[in-house]
């Protein structure tokens, strides 16, 4: 047995994955086909179930250190096999949103990025997406758009965070995890 | 009046091209049969046509040598005659070589037996007695009410009997409940007033409030109750009883572990309540089963204290959220209410810790991590233990007394005060107080509710016209509760109308025999008082036993303990079933061709070889088959017969016994296991080899192992040899 945890849950945070994304949170009933589906789960860590415990009881400190949100790549498996339409990828986005806007500095940066401006410019997801596939930032614009929506980018000016260097560090191993 | 004995042999269904059947009717002439024809189909008009002329000739005993009893039932049955069905087609020629030597000697003594049984059964007549159609309903709550209701409109006077000062069991003591319509997502309040109005009012209902029973004495169709209400009492006559007592929250002073007898409640405003589900229930050091509805009234209250308070939050720690049916779009809702916490993790203590706060400690979490919360209230969600009192236990308990007053000496005195010790809480638990010799209540089967195998026997308990229904029949909601009580209103209702014509009920539904004690030669030796599983047979002082037929549910146990074989049924008997065995050609040992006697169970054993047989599965050629009512209706004596007539071995084929029987007599294959240990030790005694009797259990879904059975036993008893007592 591992360390204990002890819950206290922490309304407003779970009310904000909520607005930001996640809405489907509250479905989850923990039943792990997430976990089943997702290629970057292993035996030991539930992923992402464990996420969408965390986030279901809004445990903030855990999520926001953990690494493992950086992980997904977003690919939805999960949320399309989802047999309550909890959408877990969404919520990781969600989650990932919460982390940027808590990690960057500063702190009025990292909510800029997050606001409703900020759809403007490329979405981690995307940057990520975008990285993983070598193809362009903004690639999923139209044309017109995309050469000049690109360098705005907020999430460029979070790059220096710790949050993104997790990300780097992350999505490395899970590309190592891929390839096996 | 005279036998007139008629064999009719079909020649359909293949009969006619497996055997040749001329030889049968040779049989058949020779055991001494009036009339013997043959017949293409018998079960069609001109065959049918036949049988009745014969009879109008004053023909009175039909022996039908065609299929199994079980198919063809109407139209072999004459008025005025009795039909002994002779199994040609699926024991012989579906499961056997055709034309061939054994298939035939096997058809042969089939006769031979059908012709025996017919000349010694009788046709049963029933017996006559006056029924009360009045239905005493126990318990007023949803499921007694319901029960009465639903008994009223069939036209039945009805007494309803409530032990609080008002109707509505615990229904009417609940604000809101889960919601019993689509789309099951919303709180109902509850009101029971229309209900418990819509009672009062019926004309055929008379109700005693604050009452208790405080007798029940009689049988089916005339229960003689006496009970006490408001101080006074009151004596009327009914024909069947629905008992509706409900439940109780399982004891949780017995969950320490779980903080319980700690100050509960430590603020005025509980501003985080725990719910800890599981409570006792699905634990083997309490309650090993599922209540049900626990999860659900979590659900409600969790709810409800949201709403409210708008500041409440609601965390459940869950086994397993259990909300069957359409109930997931409850779980759904509450889900939905972001001040409502679900984890699942068993809960292994709770504890007060400095100021206000409850910790409450889970294990085995998804997380795999121990979980703690804080909250200023835990309830523990218990389950429900059934209003019921285990009639038998307290017999046992007034017996030990008794050995205790009498001053018996010796073990006897150490058992009775053992036995004392052991059941001393069932003391004065009594609710039904009924007057049989096998206890005051109903007795209880698994987890100690009454109920008995719902499956195969909806609603039966094992005292007929005595029906529990709802909770204490099963952890239910309110509404199975109110199907459930509708369910045994039906039951009592059927069973007054089978009582009023003298026949049985379920499983032998028209079954019109009933047990003949010729108590001239009994011997007062109890075993039928005590053996009989529906309790049928009260005692006098003496212990002769004192039969109330319509309480018998004609299984013939009785007849198969009595050492004395004083029991017999008009068409069932020990000396019937004896010349049937009598009636078998035995080969001599030169011929070393053994003889085996099969004796089925016909509720499950005997389907199940039809079965085998419309599958055209072969058995061997050496085994006779007789039916009978139950294994526990098997005397010994049986076994003995067969044996020192030359038979070389005995299996008896029945239904399960133990904690999930399938006995359609409860405790038949039960009574038959214990009475074969004694069958082994005579066998010992005779220098035979045990293995000559086997006794085997099947579920009849079981078919195709039969055959198998039957032919492991045959090659079995191959190798032990020839019976030395062969004649």
């Amino acid at each position: 047995m591992a360390e204990t945890l002890l819950l206290r849950p922490d309304r407003q945070f779970v009310e904000d994955i909520v607005a930001s994304g996640g809405g489907d949170l509250k479905k989850c009933f923990q039943c792990a086909t997430c976990s089943v589906a997702c290629e970057l789960s292993t035996g030991n860590t539930p992923f992402p179930r464990k996420e969408m415990i965390w986030a279901q009881w809004g445990l903030r400190d855990r999520l926001l250190a953990s690494p493992d949100v950086w992980l997904c790549h977003q690919c939805n498996d999960c949320s399309t096999r989802c047999p309550r339409g909890a959408r877990p990828g969404d919520v990781l986005a969600a989650v990932r949103k919460q982390a940027v806007m808590h990690h960057s500095a500063p702190r009025i940066i990292g909510n800029w990025v997050n606001n409703r401006w900020s759809r403007c410019f490329p979405s981690a997801n995307h940057m990520a997406h975008c990285m993983r596939t070598s193809s362009p930032i903004g690639c999923s614009l139209p044309s017109t758009l995309r050469s000049r929506a690109w360098p705005f980018s907020g999430a460029w000016l979070a790059w220096p965070d710790s949050g993104w260097r997790c990300r780097q560090l992350t999505l490395r191993r899970a590309e190592g995890r891929c390839r096996e | 009046m005279d036998k007139k004995v008629a064999v009719y042999i079909c020649r359909g269904c293949d009969i006619g091209d497996s055997l040749d059947v001329d030889g049968l009717n040779g049989v058949a002439k020779e055991c001494e049969a009036d009339i013997v024809r043959d017949h293409e189909c018998f079960c069609s008009d001109a065959g049918v046509a036949l049988i009745k002329d014969d009879v109008k000739q004053g023909v009175n005993a039909l022996v039908v040598a065609a299929c199994s009893p079980r198919f063809m039932t109407d139209v072999f049955t004459v008025d005025g005659a009795r039909t002994e069905r002779v199994n040609l087609r699926e024991h012989v020629v579906w499961s056997h070589e055709p034309n061939d030597e054994d298939t035939q000697a096997l058809a042969d003594d089939y006769v031979r037996m059908g012709v025996a049984r017919a000349k010694k059964a009788e046709v049963p007549e029933s017996f006559n007695e006056e029924i009360d159609r009045t239905i005493l309903v126990i318990g007023g709550g949803v499921t007694g009410m319901s029960a009465a209701l639903d008994a009223a409109k069939m036209g039945h006077d009805v007494v309803l009997v409530e032990k609080e000062a008002q109707l509505g069991g615990w229904s009417a003591k609940f604000a809101y409940r889960f919601p019993l319509s689509a789309p099951y997502r919303e709180l109902e309040p509850v009101d029971m007033q229309p209900r418990i109005a819509e009672v009062k009012g019926n004309e055929r209902i008379k109700v005693y409030t604050n009452a208790s029973v405080d007798k029940i004495d009689g049988q089916p169709g005339q229960f003689d109750v006496s009970l006490s209400a408001n101080g006074s009492t009151a004596e009327f006559r009914v024909g069947a009883v629905v008992q509706a007592t409900g439940w109780k929250p399982y004891d949780a002073t017995r969950l320490g572990h779980l903080g319980y007898g700690s100050p509960n409640v430590v603020t005025n405003v509980a501003r985080r309540i725990a719910f800890v589900q599981c409570a006792g229930s699905r634990d083997k050091e309490h309650l090993p089963y599922c209540s049900g509805v626990c999860c659900r009234v979590t659900i409600k209250q969790a709810l409800v204290a949201r709403q409210f308070d708008a500041e409440a939050e609601a965390y459940v720690l869950y086994k397993d959220m259990r909300t069957p049916g359409q109930y997931e779009e409850f779980y759904r809702r509450a889900q939905e209410d972001n001040g409502i916490f679900f984890t699942k993790g068993e809960v292994v203590g709770v504890e007060a810790v400095a100021g206000d706060n409850l910790v409450v400690t889970a294990e085995n979490t998804l997380l795999g991590d121990k979980i703690q919360v804080e909250a200023d209230l835990v309830v523990l969600a218990t389950g429900m233990v059934p209003n019921a009192a285990d009639g038998e236990a307290i017999r046992r308990l007034t017996d030990a007394k008794a050995v205790v007053e009498k001053g018996e000496a010796g073990g006897q005195l150490e058992a009775a005060k053992a036995t004392i010790e052991e059941l001393k809480d069932k003391d004065g638990s009594a609710i039904l107080n009924l007057t049989y010799r096998q206890g005051p209540d109903l007795p209880q089967f698994k987890y100690e509710f009454p109920d008995s195998h719902f499956i195969c026997f909806p609603y039966e308990s094992r005292r007929t016209s005595i029906y529990p229904a709802g909770c204490v029949r099963a952890p239910n909601d309110s509404l199975v509760s109110l199907e459930d009580g509708s369910g045994a209103a039906l039951k009592a209702v059927q069973s007054l109308t089978v009582a009023s014509q003298g026949t049985a009920v379920h499983p032998r539904w028209g079954d019109m025999s009933f047990p003949d004690f010729a108590l001239q030669r009994c011997t007062q030796c109890k075993r039928c008082t005590e053996e009989c599983p529906f309790g049928t047979i009260n005692e006098d002082v003496k212990g002769t036993p004192q039969p109330n037929l319509t309480r018998c549910r004609r299984c013939g146990i009785c007849m198969g303990a009595c050492p004395e074989r004083i029991i017999s049924f008009k068409d069932y008997s020990v000396d019937i079933i004896s010349s049937m065995i009598k009636a078998v050609e035995i080969p001599d040992e030169f011929e070393e061709k053994p003889r085996l006697l099969g004796l089925l169970c016909e509720n499950d054993a005997y389907p199940a070889l039809d079965t085998a047989g419309l599958k055209r599965i072969r058995h061997s050629n050496q085994i006779r088959f007789i039916p009978v009512r139950c294994l526990g209706s098997i005397n010994t004596v049986w076994i003995a017969d067969a044996l020192s007539r030359g038979y070389d071995g005995i299996l008896l084929v029945g239904c399960k016994s133990g904690d999930d029987y399938q006995c359609h007599f409860i405790k038949g294959s039960e009574l038959m296991d214990k009475r074969s240990e004694n069958v082994r030790e005579k066998l010992t005694q005779l220098a035979l080899e045990e293995e000559r009797v086997r006794l085997e259990q099947l579920p009849i879904s079981d078919f195709e192992k039969l055959p198998q059975i039957i032919n492991e036993f045959a090659e079995q008893i191959d190798e032990i040899g020839m019976n030395p007592f062969k004649v």
